[in-house]
């Protein structure tokens, strides 16, 4: 029989007061509780201990411990359903707002595109003809002999190519004709004011260029003449500026003849009046309006002839 | 170990498992059942560990709802109970890590220092026929018994309770605890050795 070390010994003592160990451990264990002091006050300690704690009466959960464990379950759904409601409905707002900025971006996609396509591409001439068909086509029969020249187009490369115009006032209906008269005092003044801001202008590389009718220009092109045609170009390219400004459309300018300058534009009667005044008040042009003809009531737009040209008197 | 404590185990264990399988059917009242079987022992445990009865009561809702939610996914590996005491301790280690908890414990100990813990659990005895002198005397000794099991690290407090106040074999608190079965004996030793010496005067 072998003889227990102290160590084992206590950590036997539970089972051994428990009864919970075969006998000859019990046996052991007896033995070398009344040899060890130690042990035995290790023993004594341990039933006092144990007898204490067999002694305390066990709590029980407190009343209603199964509604209470409901009661949070039911809490705790609450909040998932809470939250599952509140992310549902974030989301609904969410698709919502989103819808609603796509929306817009289209829209605005579109109308960007669309007045890109107005400003880059304008309304061929068919399309205007269509409107008044029959004026055009009688405009077109009787035409003085005004066109562009191949080469005066060729020099503009990047603008689209204007056609030849011809006006008739007198035949043209729905069509208001502006005759602006410039002053020759106002024209060199203001020319030279224009090239001095525009040193190299168009009618100087025109007049650079072997053209048909070169001759003809070079002889008229002299002294005041020179200045006068600079300064009519000068003005059509003002007015230009003015047409797109009120969201109006060149339908065609001649520019041919060095004294006249013929401007033919398409403007949306909304902007009519203020282009007008805008006209009227533009610092370079001191000439006079002649209205001849009559507003067009079927259409939106207002075709305007405006011919610039030189008072020599 | 008696015949008649491992029968009524068994039972138990079977009596688990057809609750289970009823609820996990979709019987919710099985749930029920297993919460009006278990919620002393574990109410209790939760009580004897935390030495509050405030946070042993919401600590013991706590292991329940956990056990409502994830009794689906119990594989039947180990027996109910021994899963169930698992959550338990591992729900009293979270709440007694808990920064509230703390900061609880330590406002309370800074207002009234001498009031001892918030809450406390006083154990109370088993009606004997002790003489009043001797019922005050017992009453003394439980009290000091289970101040200094309150005083223990949590880890001996746990298997200290486990082992002396619900009778859990060795093997069980392996199973419970997770820790090794040396690792189990040695901090069992190590907590009764801290017990006897603060409890010297106490228990002759």
């Amino acid at each position: 029989m072998s003889k227990l070390k102290c160590s084992e010994c206590q950590a036997l003592v539970v089972d051994y007061i428990k009864d919970q160990i075969d006998s000859v451990a019990k046996q052991n264990i007896s033995r070398h509780i009344n040899e060890c002091e130690q042990c035995h006050s290790y023993c004594r300690f341990m039933q006092v201990y144990l007898q204490s704690i067999a002694d305390i009466e066990a709590p029980t959960a407190p009343a209603g411990f199964l509604n209470k464990v409901h009661g949070r379950l039911e809490k705790q759904r609450s909040i998932l359903v809470q939250y599952f409601l509140l992310s549902k409905q974030f989301i609904l707002k969410g698709a919502g707002v989103l819808t609603l900025v796509l929306c817009l971006i289209l829209l605005l996609n579109n109308q960007q595109r669309l007045s890109s396509l107005e400003k880059q591409s304008p309304q061929p001439l068919e399309t205007i003809t269509d409107l008044n068909q029959d004026a055009s086509e009688q405009a077109v029969e009787s035409a003085p002999n005004v066109s562009l020249s191949p080469t005066a187009e060729s020099s503009k490369p990047k603008t689209v190519p204007k056609p030849a115009l011809t006006i008739d006032t007198n035949k043209v209906q729905n069509e208001l004709t502006y005759r602006l008269v410039v002053g020759t005092e106002a024209v060199a003044n203001n020319a030279l004011e224009s090239q001095a801001k525009h040193p190299l202008p168009l009618i100087n590389r025109r007049i650079k260029q072997p053209e048909p009718e070169a001759e003809i220009m070079e002889e008229s092109l002299s002294g005041e003449s020179e200045v006068a045609a600079g300064r009519l170009q000068f003005l059509s390219n003002s007015i230009a500026k003015q047409v797109t400004v009120f969201k109006g459309e060149i339908l065609g300018q001649n520019d041919h003849d060095v004294n006249i300058v013929r401007i033919r534009i398409k403007i949306p009667k909304v902007n009519l009046n203020s282009f007008l005044t805008e006209l009227k008040t533009l610092g370079e042009l001191q000439g006079e309006l002649i209205d001849q003809g009559s507003i067009d009531n079927a259409s939106d737009y207002q075709v305007l002839n405006l011919e610039l040209q030189i008072n020599r008197t | 170990m008696n015949e008649s404590i491992i029968k009524k185990q068994l039972n138990d264990s079977d009596d688990d498992r057809q609750l289970i399988s009823r609820f996990i059917a979709g019987d919710i009242r099985s749930f029920d059942e297993l919460v009006l079987k278990y919620q002393d022992p574990v109410y209790r445990l939760c009580l004897q560990i935390l030495g509050n009865s405030h946070d042993a009561e919401d600590c013991a809702q706590e292991v329940f709802i956990k056990v409502y939610h994830n009794l689906k996914s119990f594989k039947f590996e180990a027996k109910f109970s021994t899963w169930l005491y698992r959550v338990v301790v591992n729900t009293c280690k979270n709440k007694n890590n808990s920064l509230e908890f703390r900061l609880r414990k330590l406002y309370y100990w800074l207002d009234k220092p001498e009031a001892g813990i918030e809450n406390a659990y006083l154990p109370e005895l088993k009606s004997n026929i002790d003489s009043p002198a001797q019922a005050f005397e017992r009453q003394e000794v439980t009290r000091a018994i289970c101040e200094a099991i309150q005083s223990l690290p949590l880890d001996q407090k746990t298997l200290i309770v486990l082992f002396d106040f619900e009778g859990k074999t060795y093997t069980e608190l392996v199973a419970i605890t997770g820790y090794k079965m040396g690792t189990v004996k040695s901090k069992l030793a190590r907590a009764r050795e801290k017990l006897r010496s603060k409890l010297e005067g106490v228990i002759d």
